[in-house]
């Protein structure tokens, strides 16, 4: 590459880095100011800065925007994450943890504890022990339907095959979950409820707490399997002949995954369309598939995809809002098919 | 001579279920900045050898030297700075430049976060300019065609930067002028930078014409050595079964057959001797030897006002036919036959 193109595709990258955290900061403001009660820039202004004086706006603040505002980040970044490591993993640009039935094992592993431990203490996913028994439980379910997609992938060579496995994997888990809910008493749907299957609206600053720290480790450990996953994209031989110890490499990846996605449908319960549709933006965006770039990129994708979906489900001035689950298939599955029909069409 | 690579004893196979496989043992070394081919028929462990001398596949006996270095010995990183290889893999399914392609290879000489330093990006540079590929930099691996996509595989691996390269059927689905392009690039590569090149193929034209050393692999027996060696102790013959033979003299194959009819081909000295080889080659086509004397056909080439005439005569001398192209020629003496 020549030295002129090459400065100008790092002065593109840079800018398109600040642009996007810009976007971000922007509308994470935005999220927090808007909702049932609009609270206008002045009360932020004064629920920030002034916090002696006790203001609804200021209670608003921080015992529901903030949270939310950050739970819908952690959401973004985790899924935008693991969407990509999962297509590098499977080397199938249409895969995701949601479409292969990670997610759906993810939120069967939680029904299932919820079943168990609800009927003995039904308060105990109250506590902060509840907290790490469901994302223990979310992790364990995405792990095992993990492990069966890994196993499926090794002896099924096509990808569309995969992606239809995977669908019907995840078909069949949502059943399941449905049959317990349908065959659970009150007080176990509650506690369905209160975990917010499909909300981020629900969480407060304790399973922040929680999950914050099992994003940063995935996080982490995709940031440690850079070199892994670009060598990978060649296929599992070129990568091991460029020295690249790959079992170990996709354990790690695994992990990640596993704790991403996992974690996230754990506490905000399914959001579709995220994990699939930001790796493709990065990718558009930036135009490589250098994992050193992509890895951020689909990071801050990620947060502004679920900050944005977040916004437009509370239209200002309507009292209906809507799943943010809606709104992020709304926003992908365009994308996805535009995709599909310029890949099919050449 | 310091060999780059040593085989001593080496047995080959792996043990999946309902599908063991072993051969060997070999033993032969290359020397650096040799070109070595490996044919044999298929099934034989041609890509297993290859893939364990690559490291991919762990030997069952026997030791393997790359440098200098038992393979055995040292981490797949170091091995990754010893031996490149190029597989028969040619579909990725992301989108990859060929400028990212050829950047992969710097791999195992980078840190944790894969950067390319100064010094990488000089001998990505150096790998794209030897494989003439400059123009492809910023194309994707999707949209170009079959023979400039091998040149940037063959391109990454140059960039790998390594002493010994492997290539798994380089050549397999090229058209004829990629065919040769890439062989001679890699000879120019192997004898230049003394590279050892080592490369699977089933063209044994190609590799009587252009190896440095010829691999011959078969179910009972292994043979190393220049082509012509093979061919002098008629060793190539051992390849095909009875079915064919090599004709060291045409540098083709001929199918073993017993020819029923013979004929006599004669010739004006105005007529070059391609054009009698031609005819005889025809002749041998559809089953006539071609012989010098005897109570046979008789063939005769003229050239009349620069055209070429064949005038056939029956062995009392009798004219029977005259053809103007060697077409008719065959129908006519198909036709005799009966």
């Amino acid at each position: 590459m020549d030295i002129t193109t090459d400065r100008s595709q790092t002065f593109y990258r840079r800018l398109s880095f600040i642009l996007l955290i810009i976007l971000w900061l922007v509308l994470f403001i935005i999220d927090i100011m808007m909702g049932k009660v609009e609270i206008k820039v002045s009360e932020l202004w004064n629920a920030i800065f002034q916090s002696s004086q006790h203001s609804d706006a200021q209670l608003i603040l921080y015992n529901f925007r903030l949270p939310k505002a950050i739970a819908a980040v952690l959401a973004g970044v985790a899924l935008g994450i693991s969407g990509l490591l999962t297509q590098t993993y499977f080397r199938n640009p249409l895969a995701g943890p949601d479409v292969l039935g990670v997610s759906a094992g993810a939120s069967l592993g939680v029904a299932v504890v919820v079943l168990v431990f609800s009927q003995f203490m039904p308060t105990y996913f109250f506590t902060v022990a509840g907290s790490w028994t469901i994302i223990l439980a979310a992790c364990i379910g995405a792990g095992l339907t993990m492990s069966m997609i890994t196993l499926i992938a090794s002896m099924i060579r096509d990808h569309v095959t995969l992606l239809v496995l995977g669908l019907m994997v995840g078909a069949a888990f949502s059943s399941i979950i449905t049959v317990i809910q349908y065959l659970s008493n009150e007080s176990l749907l509650k506690s369905f409820v209160v975990w917010g299957f499909g909300s981020i609206r629900h969480l407060t600053f304790s399973h922040l707490a929680v999950m914050t720290p099992f994003v940063i480790l995935g996080t982490v450990l995709a940031f440690l399997s850079i070199k892994s996953l670009n060598a990978l994209l060649l296929g599992e031989k070129y990568a091991q002949t460029l020295g690249i110890h790959v079992n170990r490499a996709r354990l790690l990846i695994f992990f990640s995954i596993i704790f991403l996605a996992g974690t996230i449908t754990a506490f905000c319960g399914p959001i579709a369309f995220v994990a699939i549709t930001v790796p493709h933006l990065s990718r558009m965006l930036f135009r490589t598939n250098d994992h050193f770039v992509l890895i951020p990129a689909s990071l801050m994708i990620g947060g502004v995809m679920v900050l944005l979906s977040d916004i437009l489900s509370q239209w200002p001035g309507s009292d209906i809002s809507l799943p943010i689950n809606a709104l992020t298939s709304l926003m992908g599955i365009p994308l996805i098919i535009a995709i599909l029909l310029r890949r099919k069409m050449g | 001579m310091n060999s780059a690579l040593e085989v001593r004893n080496l047995q080959i196979g792996y043990y999946r279920r309902n599908r063991d496989f072993s051969a060997g043992p070999f033993s032969f070394s290359l020397q650096k900045g040799e070109l070595a081919m490996l044919i044999g028929p298929n099934g034989v462990g041609k890509s297993t050898l290859l893939r364990t001398l690559a490291g991919l596949t762990l030997p069952l006996s026997g030791e393997i030297t790359i440098d200098g270095v038992a393979i055995g010995d040292i981490s797949r990183s170091e091995i990754a700075r010893l031996v490149a290889f190029v597989s028969t893999e040619t579909s990725f399914p992301f989108y990859l430049s060929v400028y990212d392609l050829v950047s992969l290879g710097r791999i195992p000489y980078q840190n944790w976060m894969g950067r390319l330093s100064a010094n990488d990006k000089q001998v990505v540079e150096q790998a794209i300019e030897l494989m003439q590929i400059g123009h492809l930099r910023h194309k994707s691996l999707q949209e170009i065609s079959d023979g400039e996509r091998q040149k940037a595989l063959i391109a990454r691996a140059l960039a790998q930067d390594t002493p010994m390269m492997l290539l798994d059927e380089p050549t397999a689905f090229l058209d004829i002028v990629n065919k040769h392009y890439i062989i001679h690039r890699l000879i120019d590569i192997a004898h230049q930078q003394r590279k050892t090149v080592l490369l699977t193929t089933h063209d044994l034209n190609v590799a009587i014409a252009e190896s440095d050393r010829l691999l011959v692999m078969l179910n009972d027996r292994f043979l190393c050595g220049a082509p012509e060696d093979l061919q002098l102790n008629n060793q190539l013959n051992l390849l095909f079964k009875h079915q064919f033979h090599f004709d060291p003299h045409s540098g083709t194959l001929k199918r073993n057959r017993d020819l029923h009819h013979k004929a006599i081909v004669l010739a004006q000295p105005s007529v070059s001797r391609t054009v009698i080889r031609l005819t005889q080659k025809a002749l041998e086509r559809i089953g006539y030897e071609s012989t010098d004397a005897g109570h046979y056909l008789k063939i005769m080439v003229n050239k009349v006002e620069n055209e070429y005439q064949w005038n056939v005569e029956s062995p009392e001398g009798g004219e029977l036919a005259s053809c103007s192209n060697l077409y008719t020629l065959c129908c006519f003496l198909n036709d005799c036959k009966q």
